[in-house]
C-alpha cells in the first residue's frame, strides 16, 4: 500500500469497484490497474491485496476461477451477486464518508 | 513482453515450495504473482530471469511468507464461517435434531459405557469416510488438509474428555459432551466434502 494509512480502509472499496467494472481480475492484475489509475500515488503490496481478497472470497463476496495462462495457473477473482450489492454499500458509504470529510475539512460558514 | 517458460516457473515453485510454502492453492496464487512481476521487470531492465528473480526474492521474500501464514488464518476462518453458515441452514438444523434425538433414545436404552464410545466410532467412521475421499489428491489443500487436521484431533480429545463421565452417572452434561462430539465430526464431514468438491471444480488442472 501507499505510504499513507488512509487508504487502507478503503482497499476493499477499491477491489469490489476494479471487479464491478471488469467482468475477473487476478490479483496482479488488480495492483497495476491501481497503480495506473492513481499514476502511481496508490501502490497496493500482495501482503495488503492477498489477504483481502481471501477474506472477500470467504465471506461469499467473491467467486474463483483457475485457468492456465503462460505455462502457470492463474487465479482469477469476479463478483457474486452479493459481491455486487456489497459494492453498492461500499461505494455509497465511501462517497458519504468523502462528503462528511470534506465539510469537517473545507467548512462553509454561513450568515443564517 | 517476457514470458517465462514452463522451467522457469517450475523453478519458481519449487522454490516457494522449499521456503515452507506447501499448499499448493496458496503456491499456485503466488507464483503467478511472482512471475507476473518478473517479467514486467525483465522487459523493463532487459535482465536475465535468475538475476530479476534474485533481486525481487531479495525484496519480498519476507512478505510473501508473510502472505503464506495470513492466507492459513483466512482459510481458517473460512472453514469456521462455512461451518456456521451449514449449522444455521435448514439442513444443518434438522442434523442437529435428529443428533438431539438419536443421543437421547442411545441415553435411554443403553448404559453409559456403550453411549460413551459412541461418539469416537462417529469420528472414526468420519476419518475413514474423509481420507478415502482424499487419498486420491496429488497435491495439499489448505482447506482440505486443515479439515483432515481436525478429524485426527477430534477422537484423542473425545478420548481425552470421556475419562471425566465414564465412572460418573449420565446426566446434563454427559448428554451436552456426547451431542457435540456426534454433531462436530459430521459437520467436519460435510464441510470436507463441500471443500473437496469446490477444489475438485475450481482447480481442476492441479488437483
Amino acid at each position: 500500500m501507499s505510504n499513507s494509512k488512509l487508504y487502507k480502509g478503503s482497499l476493499t472499496t477499491i477491489i469490489l469497484k476494479l471487479l464491478s467494472e471488469n467482468d475477473k481480475m487476478y490479483g496482479y492484475e488488480i495492483t497495476q490497474k491501481v497503480k495506473e489509475l492513481t499514476n502511481g500515488e496508490l501502490k497496493i503490496t500482495e501482503g495488503a491485496l492477498y489477504p483481502s481478497l481471501h477474506k472477500l472470497e470467504a465471506d461469499g463476496l467473491l467467486d474463483v476461477e483457475v485457468a492456465k495462462v503462460d505455462n502457470r495457473m492463474r487465479k482469477y477473482y469476479k463478483l457474486t451477486e452479493s459481491g455486487t450489492k456489497e459494492t453498492a454499500n461500499k461505494l455509497s458509504e465511501l462517497e458519504n464518508y468523502i462528503k462528511t470529510m470534506q465539510a469537517l475539512v473545507n467548512p462553509k460558514f454561513s450568515l443564517e | 513482453m517476457e514470458v517465462l517458460s514452463k522451467e522457469e516457473i517450475q523453478f519458481i515453485d519449487a522454490y516457494l515450495k522449499n521456503s515452507d510454502v506447501r499448499f499448493a492453492d496458496i503456491r499456485m496464487e503466488m507464483v503467478d504473482h511472482v512471475a507476473s512481476e518478473i517479467e514486467v521487470r525483465m522487459s523493463e531492465a532487459r535482465s536475465d530471469f535468475y538475476d530479476t528473480f534474485k533481486w525481487y526474492m531479495a525484496e519480498n521474500k519476507l512478505s510473501l511468507l508473510k502472505q503464506n501464514r495470513n492466507y492459513l488464518m483466512e482459510s481458517e476462518k473460512k472453514l469456521f464461517k462455512q461451518m456456521l453458515r451449514n449449522l444455521y441452514s435448514l439442513q444443518g438444523s434438522l442434523l442437529v435434531i435428529v443428533v438431539l434425538g438419536l443421543v437421547g433414545i442411545l441415553f435411554e436404552f443403553m448404559s453409559s459405557k456403550y453411549v460413551l464410545m459412541f461418539p469416537v466410532s462417529i469420528c472414526i467412521l468420519a476419518m475413514t469416510v474423509y481420507f478415502g475421499l482424499t487419498r486420491k489428491t496429488r497435491v495439499r489443500f489448505s482447506s482440505l488438509e486443515r479439515i483432515g487436521f481436525y478429524l485426527i484431533f477430534l477422537p484423542q480429545y473425545i478420548g481425552i474428555a470421556l475419562n471425566y463421565f465414564v465412572d460418573g452417572p449420565l446426566g446434563g452434561y454427559s448428554y451436552i459432551f456426547v451431542v457435540l462430539s456426534v454433531l462436530i465430526p459430521v459437520l467436519l464431514l460435510q464441510l470436507g466434502f463441500q471443500n473437496f468438491q469446490f477444489y475438485k471444480n475450481k482447480y481442476q488442472a492441479i488437483s
